[in-house]
């Protein structure tokens, strides 16, 4: 029957490849269907176990950087790099990567995993580890509330079979400890002083007086990002490095990564360590740059949730970008209700000074929602082709363009870019 | 001559403000704001009064966690916002707040949450998600939205409903009524939020106040293309 599942699955995979169809997950709808046991006599098997990585923000880049950091080590990690992160999406990944034989010649799995499909993925594979980031509001329509979502991260840290990796700074993760008492919890977080750059998600939307939390002393703990470099205290020692990775939100997931890199390696090259950490770029549509045939440089941020935006944004206060693009999709995995956007604050938007194009579905509700906040609008385009067309048309070699695009959109606009770029980012367009 | 200006009050803006209901009184105050009007904003949460000259006030949804903090105030609250109701200030009440603006919630354990009372309403806790997309017939139109509630809100008589429902599930998910409306109190189960693509109503809820407040309401129209053509396409996404 196990054998029998890969033959179907790398079938499919091959039709659909063939139809042009990359990145369906629809070969793991299948085996998820005829073999449910098909995870755990796979990536189940593996010497290493598996690490699940999930939270609202930050599972793609970080899931990334801890696979990075693992096979800088030597190891063969199977990872879902581009973050196709419910159940189907998994196996669909393992039937790629599985030989015909049924030999997976890997050590270890790192998973990213939506918050809710990893309640239920631990019915197929009993995780060595979970990784826990963060609680924030992201598609309220599908969880209902946030205290839910962080439930069901708790129910799946009772599956854990070894250690759990939790955020310090996040009361709602910080509980989870309690989920599994005999597994091992590594703490990661942020010093006191860097709590300004990270605003819990009930500050954020109840403009309280910033207050820290810390649940315990963070095993690993980032301590400054000044600049360029980079400081994360790893128990008594220091590491100081200067990352690719951008930013307050990528110097924590930096920090969780090394968390549970630390629970996963108890010795290891620094050299080597460090050298990966500073080499890291960007994962699939968090702050990629897309150079086009003309010159010009499109930047892709993926947005999902009012915090995530919102921090995203933050980006036009210390970059100029000559064209400010929004893509705003109302299919499932974009949330089909468009209200969160009014959770975000877009000042900085209306305030940057450049051209803004609102793009996607719901173009015309991103308009709506820039107008309310006295900024300008230059144009609606509700059709991704269109929309690329003119960019392409009008941008320059020394320009840059930021798109900020939901899930969907970022699929359809990437796709589209390729066929106008030169240039190809690691996983290839 | 000095300018009218209107007070919007949001109530319980930390605790009730899931699904980005605080955008009604960013629509608000813009809409004054892009006529020449003033508009004063005040935030009213729990243990804090609500100003006795607001001629708008709002309030949106919450987890259910929180509601068990906001329902006690409430309650001490609710002599005061009688009282506002019966001078005719114009309110706007959506989800959770427009539940507690009613009688009575009652849990799966059959327990009672009291209301205010409000408005003439009860509410019941059920195992079906009424989620989605919504579209409702109502004397502005079709009003678009999107509904994503449990609770069942049945009206003690569907004449006072808001308006009825083209698609989804309004207030029941059986007798067509959404919402609910009594003199000047708009209650609404419809996200969006729910001004964003009604300029109509956002627009009728400032003339009923400005009328109350003056007498009169001349209110110039503003150019609202960015909400029919999304209005226009919401109506037709999926449920």
């Amino acid at each position: 029957m196990y054998r029998i599942s890969i033959i179907i699955g790398k079938s499919l995979l091959a039709l659909l490849r063939l139809a042009g169809r990359r990145g369906s997950a629809l070969p793991g709808l299948v085996v998820e269907r005829i073999n449910k046991s098909f995870l755990k006599k796979t990536i189940g098997t593996l010497p290493g176990g598996v690490i699940i990585v999930t939270g609202t923000n930050g599972k793609t880049t970080t899931t990334k950087i801890l696979a990075k950091l693992l096979e800088g080590q030597g190891m063969r990690v199977l990872t879902n790099e581009t973050g196709s992160n419910f159940v189907r999406g998994i196996i669909a990944t393992v039937i790629e990567k599985i030989r015909l034989s049924g030999k997976l010649d890997y050590d270890i799995a790192v998973i990213e995993q939506d918050e809710a499909y990893a309640a239920l993925f631990v019915n197929y594979v009993r995780p060595r580890g979970l990784v826990a980031l963060n609680v924030m509001r992201d598609q309220m329509d599908r969880f209902g509330e946030i205290d839910a979502t962080a439930r069901l991260i708790a129910k799946t840290a009772e599956s854990v079979s070894e250690f759990l990796v939790l955020n310090a700074n996040d009361p709602r993760i910080a509980v989870i400890s309690k989920s599994k008492a005999d597994a091992k919890t590594v703490w990661f977080g942020h010093h006191e002083e860097l709590v300004r750059h990270f605003v819990s998600d009930d500050q954020h939307h109840h403009g309280d007086a910033i207050e820290f939390y810390e649940a315990a002393e963070p095993d690993v703990e980032l301590r400054t990002f000044e600049g360029s470099e980079v400081n994360v205290k790893v128990g008594s020692q220091t590491l100081a490095f200067r990352p690719k990775l951008e930013g307050g939100h990528n110097a924590l997931n930096l920090t969780a990564a090394l968390a549970a890199f630390t629970a996963v390696c108890s010795d290891y090259s620094k050299d080597a360590l460090i050298h990966d950490l500073e080499n890291i770029s960007p994962a699939f549509g968090r702050g990629e740059q897309i150079i086009l045939k003309n010159g010009c440089r499109i930047h892709l941020q993926l947005v999902k949730n009012p915090s995530g935006f919102t921090h995203s944004l933050r980006i036009l206060q210390n970059k100029r970008f000559d064209l400010i693009g929004i893509a705003i999709n109302d299919d499932y995995a974009d949330g089909r209700d468009v209200s969160w956007l009014w959770d975000v604050e877009f000042h900085d938007v209306a305030e940057h000074g450049s051209p803004v194009i609102c793009a996607g579905i719901r173009g015309n509700d991103m308009a709506l929602r820039i107008l309310y906040e006295n900024g300008e609008v230059e144009e609606v385009i509700t059709e991704d082709r269109i929309f690329i067309d003119k960019l392409v048309s009008q941008g320059q070699s020394d320009e840059d363009y930021i798109i900020f695009c939901t899930y969907t959109s970022m699929l359809s606009l990437r796709k589209l870019l390729k066929k106008h770029s030169t240039v190809m980012n690691e996983e290839g367009l | 001559m000095s300018k009218r200006s209107l007070s919007i009050v949001h109530l319980y803006p930390a605790e009730m403000n899931i699904y980005g209901d605080t955008g009604n009184r960013l629509i608000l105050q813009r809409r004054l704001e892009w006529r020449g009007l003033d508009a004063a904003v005040s935030l009213v949460g729990v243990g804090q009064e609500i100003p006795k000259d607001s001629d708008i006030i709002i309030g949106g949804g919450g987890q259910d966690a929180v509601q068990s903090s906001v329902q006690p105030d409430l309650q001490r609250k609710a002599a005061q916002l009688h009282e506002l109701a019966d001078k005719g200030v114009v309110m706007l009440m959506v989800c959770g707040l427009y539940q507690l603006f009613g009688r009575r919630f009652i849990t799966h354990q059959g327990e009672e949450i009291r209301g205010i009372g409000v408005l003439p309403l009860e509410t019941k806790a059920s195992n079906t998600r009424m989620i989605g997309n919504t579209n409702v017939q109502s004397e502005w139109g079709l009003l678009i939205g999107y509904e994503n509630h449990s609770g069942r809100t049945n009206l003690d008589d569907p004449k006072l409903a808001l308006g009825t429902v083209d698609k989804g599930a309004g207030n029941n998910g059986r007798d067509g009524t959404e919402g609910c409306l009594v003199n000047n109190i708009f209650g609404t189960y419809l996200h969006g939020p729910v001004l964003s693509k009604n300029p109509g109503l956002a627009d009728e809820l400032i003339r009923r106040a400005l009328e109350r407040k003056y007498g009169e309401a001349d209110l110039a129209p503003l150019d609202d293309s960015y909400a029919y053509a999304a209005s226009r396409i919401a109506q037709d996404r999926p449920r």
